[in-house]
C-alpha cells in the first residue's frame, strides 16, 4: 500500500482547469518528483493533499485512508515545506517552532527535545533566538524545513524548497532530502529544476497543463524518450517546440 | 523642465488615482455621502424634534391652592394642555407630562414648578409657563394683582441621576466606540495580514481545523479589544477631574448587580465587534483592503451613537435595546441612573446572543470561502 496516493484529481478556477485527472502514488523510502513548468498544477496538487484546497473531483489517500479536509488529524503524518516559508516575522524561530509543535500535538518536553535535535541537524542553532524578520532567505527555508521535520512525519512534501537559495543552501537541502529518504520517509518533491530532480528522485512525474504526461524512473524515462538528459526528456514530454 | 513630460506624469497619476478605489472613496463617497449622513441625519432629527416641540402644546398638571383667575389663564392658552397624573413626579420623569405646577402658598402667592431638565419638551413647557406667569404678574388684573406670584423652579431629576445621564452620554460613546477600534489592528492583521505575509497557507497545512484557527484568532482580537477598553476607562478615570467639571462625579453610583450585568453586555459587545472585524479581514486579500471594508461598517455602527448624542432623555424606546452596541449605551444609562430594568437587559442580552451567533456563522463561512478562492 502506498503511503500517499492521489487519484484522478480535478480542479478548476473559474473557467481555467488547473488539474485534469492527476493520479500518482508515493511509497516509503522513495523520493517522487513532480516536475513541471510554472502554472502546471504542482502547487494546486499539493494544496489539495494538504487540505488547503478542495478538489472538484478525485481523492487523496494517506495510509490507505481517504482524507477529509474538515478532519485535519491526518496532516500530523505530513511535514510540508511550501513555496511560502510561513515564518512569523515577529516571533523568534524557537517560538515559531514551539507553536507548530503544539499544533502537531507534541508535549512541551518533546518539543524542546525536537527543537534541539533539529537545530543540530540543520545547523540552525545560531538563529534560533532571532525573529523571523531578521532572517535571510536560507535561514527562513531552514526554519520551514525544521517545521516539516518536527513531528517525525511519515510523508514529507516539499514544494520548490530550494527556490531562491544560494548554492551551499541548495546542496544542504539535497543532502537532507536523501537522508530523510534513508530514514524511510515518503517524499513528494515538487520542482522545476531538472538537475535537482535528476539527483534526488527515484521516480519522476512530468506534469503539464494539469495533466501527468509521463511517469517513471529516470532510466524508464530515458528509454521511453530516447534522451539522456532529463531536460530534453521534459521538453519532449510536454511537446514543447521552439 | 520639459512641460510635456510633466503633463504626461500628471495624466498618468490622475488616471491611476481615479482608478484607485481608496482615492475614490475619500474624494467622492466620504464628502458626498458619508459626511452628510453623519452630520446631517442627527442634526435633521434634532431639528425635527425641536419643531415638533415648538408646535405641540405642553402637557401641564396644576394642583394646590386655588388662586382666582390664575388657573384660567393656563386653560385659555393654546400652548398649554392641562392634564392630570396619579403620580406627577413619576409621570414627569417618564415624559407622560411635561411640567408639574403646584400652588404651595396663597399668601404671599407661591408656586413650585417641577420640570425635567433631561427633556426638551419639559424645558419648553417651563419657558411657556414662566412667560404666562410673568404676563399675569404684569397684567394688573385679578384679585392678587398687587402681589406678584413667587416662582420656585425645581428639577424632578436628582443630582445623582443627572450626573449619571451626562456621564452615560460621554462615557457611553467611548464604551461603544473603543472596543471596535481596539479590535481593528489585531483583527485585520489576524487574517488579511497573514494572507499578505503568506503565513496563513502554512498554518492551514498543519493538523488544525479552520474553526480552531478562527476561534483562537477571535479570542486574541477580543482580548486586545477588552484591554483597549479597560485602559481607555482607566485613562479617563485618571483625568476625570479635568474632564467632568460640570458633573458631580461623587454622586454617581452603580450597584454590584448592575455592574455585573453591564460587564456581561460589554463582553458580548467586544465579541461582536471582534467578529465583525475578523469577518472583514477574512473577506479581504490584503491588510489595506480589510481596512477599506471596515470604514463603512464602522460608520453604520457609529450612526446610532450620533443619534444618541442628540438626546439626553431618560426614556428609551424598548426597540432600541435590540440594537447591539446601542443597547450597551442605553443599559449604561439605566445603570447610572435608576438601575437596570431586567426586561430591557433581557432584550439586549437575547439580541446580542442572536447577533453573535449569526456573526460567528457568517465569519466561519467567509473564512472558509475566502481561503479556498
Amino acid at each position: 500500500m502506498a503511503r500517499l496516493e492521489v487519484r484522478e484529481l480535478v480542479k478548476s478556477y473559474g473557467r481555467v482547469r488547473a488539474l485534469n485527472g492527476v493520479s500518482f502514488s508515493v511509497n516509503d523510502g522513495e523520493v517522487f518528483a513532480l516536475l513541471g513548468p510554472n502554472g502546471a498544477g504542482k502547487t494546486t496538487t499539493i494544496s489539495i493533499i494538504l487540505g488547503i484546497l478542495e478538489p472538484d473531483t478525485g481523492e487523496v489517500y494517506v495510509d490507505g485512508e481517504k482524507i477529509n479536509s474538515k478532519k485535519p488529524e491526518y496532516r500530523a503524518k505530513i511535514g510540508a515545506v511550501l513555496e511560502e516559508n510561513g515564518i512569523y516575522e515577529r516571533l523568534k524561530v524557537r517560538e515559531s517552532l514551539e507553536f507548530w509543535g503544539e499544533i502537531y500535538g507534541l508535549s512541551k518536553h518533546e518539543i524542546e527535545g525536537r527543537i534541539e535535535e533539529i537545530a543540530q541537524y540543520l545547523d540552525m542553532k545560531d538563529f534560533l533566538e532571532k525573529k523571523g524578520n531578521e532572517l535571510s532567505r536560507g535561514m527562513r527555508q531552514k526554519g520551514a524545513l525544521a517545521r516539516a521535520l518536527l513531528p517525525h512525519p511519515k510523508i514529507l512534501i516539499l514544494d520548490e524548497p530550494t527556490d531562491g537559495l544560494d548554492v551551499p543552501s541548495r546542496e544542504m537541502f539535497k543532502k537532507i532530502i536523501l537522508k530523510e529518504k534513508e530514514k524511510g520517509r515518503a517524499i513528494l518533491y515538487s520542482t522545476h529544476v531538472m538537475a535537482e530532480a535528476e539527483e534526488v528522485s527515484d521516480r519522476i512525474a512530468i506534469i503539464h497543463q494539469g495533466n501527468i504526461v509521463t511517469t517513471g524512473t529516470l532510466e524508464e524515462l530515458r528509454d521511453k524518450f530516447k534522451e539522456e538528459k532529463l531536460e530534453k526528456i521534459f521538453i519532449k514530454a510536454i511537446g514543447y517546440e521552439f | 523642465m520639459n512641460f510635456k513630460r510633466v503633463i504626461a506624469v500628471y495624466k498618468k497619476e490622475l488616471k491611476d488615482s481615479i482608478r484607485n478605489k481608496r482615492v475614490l472613496y475619500s474624494t467622492i463617497i466620504v464628502p458626498l455621502i458619508v459626511l452628510p449622513i453623519l452630520i446631517g441625519l442627527p442634526a435633521a432629527y434634532q431639528q425635527k424634534q425641536a419643531k415638533k416641540i415648538e408646535i405641540t402644546p405642553s402637557n401641564v398638571m396644576i394642583s394646590g391652592f386655588r388662586i382666582p383667575g390664575f388657573f384660567e389663564i393656563f386653560a385659555r392658552s393654546s400652548f398649554i394642555n392641562l392634564t392630570i397624573a396619579k403620580d406627577p413626579f413619576d409621570a414627569l420623569k417618564k415624559g407622560r407630562i411635561d411640567l408639574y405646577l403646584r400652588v404651595v402658598q396663597k399668601e404671599p402667592p407661591t408656586v413650585e414648578i417641577y420640570y425635567n431638565p433631561l427633556s426638551d419638551a419639559s424645558k419648553k413647557a417651563l419657558a411657556r409657563v414662566k412667560l404666562i406667569i410673568d404676563s399675569y404678574n404684569n397684567s394688573g388684573q385679578g384679585e392678587v394683582r398687587t402681589k406678584k406670584i413667587n416662582i420656585l423652579t425645581k428639577s424632578v431629576i436628582s443630582p445623582r441621576v443627572m450626573a449619571g445621564v451626562v456621564m452615560a452620554m460621554i462615557i457611553g460613546f467611548l464604551i461603544v466606540f473603543i472596543p471596535f477600534t481596539g479590535a481593528i489592528a489585531p483583527g485585520v492583521d489576524s487574517i488579511a495580514g497573514e494572507k499578505e505575509r503568506k503565513t496563513l497557507n502554512v498554518l492551514l497545512s498543519l493538523p488544525i481545523s479552520r474553526k480552531e484557527i478562527l476561534v483562537g484568532k477571535l479570542m486574541n482580537v477580543a482580548t486586545i479589544s477588552l484591554l483597549t477598553s479597560v485602559l481607555t476607562i482607566t485613562g479617563i478615570y485618571a483625568v476625570k477631574s479635568f474632564l467632568f467639571t460640570d458633573i458631580n462625579i461623587g454622586k454617581i453610583q452603580i450597584g454590584t448587580k448592575d455592574a455585573i450585568l453591564f460587564i456581561l453586555l460589554l463582553l458580548m459587545y467586544i465579541l461582536i465587534a471582534s467578529s465583525v472585524v475578523i469577518m472583514a479581514s477574512a473577506f479581504a486579500r490584503t491588510y489595506r483592503e480589510a481596512q477599506n471594508y471596515l470604514t463603512p461598517i464602522m460608520i453604520i455602527i457609529m450612526l446610532p451613537l450620533f443619534f444618541a448624542q442628540t438626546s439626553a432623555s431618560l426614556t428609551t424606546p424598548h426597540w432600541s435595546f435590540y440594537i447591539p452596541g446601542y443597547n450597551l449605551l442605553v443599559i449604561l444609562k439605566e445603570a447610572l441612573t435608576y438601575g437596570i430594568n431586567m426586561r430591557d437587559f433581557n432584550s439586549a442580552f437575547i439580541s446580542n446572543i442572536v447577533a453573535l451567533y449569526v456573526l460567528v456563522k457568517l465569519m466561519t463561512k467567509i473564512f472558509n470561502k475566502a481561503i479556498l478562492r
